[in-house]
């Protein structure tokens, strides 16, 4: 945080939010930095030699452990070119207080929630809040293969003339056995993929360890003989309320909006 | 908080490691423990374990600290920590540590480091067999931040980094490692984890693997729960380990413990 706008920003927010802080010119004290990859000390010096200060926020705990916010870490060698400010805020309790500070930095410096130290985020409770965002990138690759999967596997079952529902009972793209269709809608959030064993394999999500969400499966009564039908484009509105569902659980409320605002306007 | 009437075990001008009995706070006002078991407790998703080895003073400083995010009770400690164990030296920041094991939690909490080694003792058989696989990294290593310690996961785990290139060790370690360790790997405990810690990569046994298999199969570290009479053989061969290794203990003093083991189990 290198703009000289930002230390008024601090300031005010640290106020509206009624936080317990004290205002230091100089570097932050030592403790874990919450950012992932800073950026180098080099980096700073052309906004130091205009005379901007760096801005440092350093949440501490009860036990006097600090967490720096701040998009440089301080060396010695900074000393020389670049006044820096630190504001020391009381986490109380920790988890409340560092989530505040981590929506905070990471609105003001448009910064996604990859960049900070996972063991942070999760301190703050951001990865109970958008737990997608904290998995590995492994799962992300896998989910992102699987989608690509099953948007193909839809349009091809859509191009044959068929809904969607009836591409997946009968194209065996579910994992489900015919024993297992029981309530009237059930909507079932389904892993598919896996290493090693070509993404053919499909593992039932477990335990609420979430996100890893490639599509919601809507499963209906046999008996009730609706065909479903398109809303838009073919798309079943079951399908759509339940992945709808699952962004919102996953995203947000906010992504909700966006998704709907896309698809029906 | 846990404290009661205190009856000094130091003089009054002890240093700060004088520590009242029956307290779970020191002079300073810091939270002391004193474990019976190395930190790698902390993914071991068994409370009882954790009631038995580290006691309620140890179980009350770390919820004192846990509160802080949410966590409610020990069986919300051990989720917690089962899911998050790479947080577990922030949040044991304040925790003072004493006792035999003190010292392996001082490295944890303090200077963030873990032994990589497997932990449990097991015994040595001959079993003749060869694996293509390179692990020695024991899942206690979860304890430290993956983005500290990539380099050593991948110098010393490729096998896994393999699968899983970045282990999450903020959030659901378990589950994932789960979802990618190796299936035709995870097969092999279906052999017995004795056999797969005296198979050989590289000249190496494979003890390393032999505890993910066990740890990724029930929740829990091998080594605690032969401490406890708790280990769940998967083939004749682990009634070894069951009934000549129990009552070992394991922690930072590996070798020394290996040998007693080894000892003890005449093989």
């Amino acid at each position: 945080m290198t703009e000289a706008t930002n230390v008024e920003a601090v300031r005010r927010w640290l106020a509206e939010r009624g936080a317990v802080w004290t205002e230091r010119w100089g570097p932050p004290p030592q403790g874990i930095y919450a950012l992932r990859d800073m950026h180098p000390p080099s980096h700073a010096e052309d906004a130091c030699r205009q005379g901007l200060p760096l801005v440092y926020i350093a949440a501490v705990d009860r036990n006097g452990l600090y967490y720096i916010f701040g998009d440089v870490a301080w060396t010695p060698q900074l000393e020389k070119i670049c006044k820096a400010v630190t504001f020391v805020v009381e986490t109380k309790p920790l988890r409340e207080g560092l989530n505040a500070i981590v929506k905070f930095v990471a609105k003001t410096r448009h910064l996604p929630w990859v960049s900070f130290r996972p063991e942070v985020l999760r301190l703050a409770g951001i990865c109970d809040e958008v737990r997608i965002e904290c998995e590995p990138r492994e799962a992300w690759k896998k989910m992102v293969e699987a989608a690509k999967s099953k948007i193909k596997n839809k349009t091809e079952a859509a191009g044959g003339g068929r809904t969607v529902p009836e591409a997946e009972e009968a194209g065996g793209g579910s994992p489900e056995g015919p024993g297992q269709v029981g309530a009237k809608t059930a909507n079932r959030l389904v892993y598919v993929g896996g290493v090693g064993d070509g993404g053919g394999k499909s593992l039932d999500h477990v335990g609420g360890a979430s996100g890893q969400i490639l599509h919601a499966e809507m499963r209906r009564d046999r008996g009730d003989g609706g065909s479903g039908g398109g809303a838009r484009g073919g798309l079943d509105p079951a399908a759509v309320a339940a992945v709808l569902k699952a962004v919102e659980r996953c995203l947000g409320r906010e992504a909700v909006e966006r998704l709907t605002a896309c698809l029906y306007v | 908080m846990y404290v009661h009437a205190p009856r000094r075990v130091c003089a009054e001008d002890c240093e700060a490691s004088c520590v009242a009995v029956g307290q779970s706070l020191n002079t300073r006002g810091v939270m002391v423990c004193e474990p019976d078991i190395d930190p790698s407790i902390l993914i071991h998703r068994d409370p009882r374990a954790w009631e038995e080895l580290l006691g309620w003073r140890c179980v009350e400083a770390f919820l004192e600290r846990a509160r802080e995010v949410g966590v409610r009770d020990l069986p919300g400690l051990v989720d917690y920590s089962f899911s998050a164990p790479s947080t577990m030296w922030i949040l044991l920041a304040g925790v003072e540590f004493v006792g035999s094991y003190a010292s392996c939690w001082e490295d944890y909490v303090r200077r963030r480091r873990v032994g990589m080694g497997a932990r449990t003792p097991f015994p040595r058989v001959e079993v003749g067999a060869e694996l293509d696989v390179d692990i020695r990294i024991s899942p206690a290593y979860l304890l430290l931040p993956f983005d500290d310690v990539k380099r050593s996961w991948q110098r010393n785990a490729p096998t896994l980094v393999k699968y899983i290139p970045e282990i999450p060790t903020a959030l659901d370690p378990h589950f994932y490692i789960s979802k990618f360790f190796p299936p035709q790997l995870r097969a092999l405990s279906a052999r017995g984890y004795v056999w797969v810690a005296n198979t050989k990569s590289r000249g190496r046994r494979n003890a390393p693997l032999a505890e993910w298999l066990y740890w990724l199969n029930t929740r829990r570290m091998p080594h605690i729960d032969i401490m406890l009479g708790k280990f769940e053989p998967r083939s004749p061969i682990d009634m070894i380990v069951a009934k000549d290794c129990g009552g070992a203990s394991a922690g930072c003093r590996q070798n020394k413990r290996r040998l007693k083991c080894l000892h003890s189990a005449g093989v």
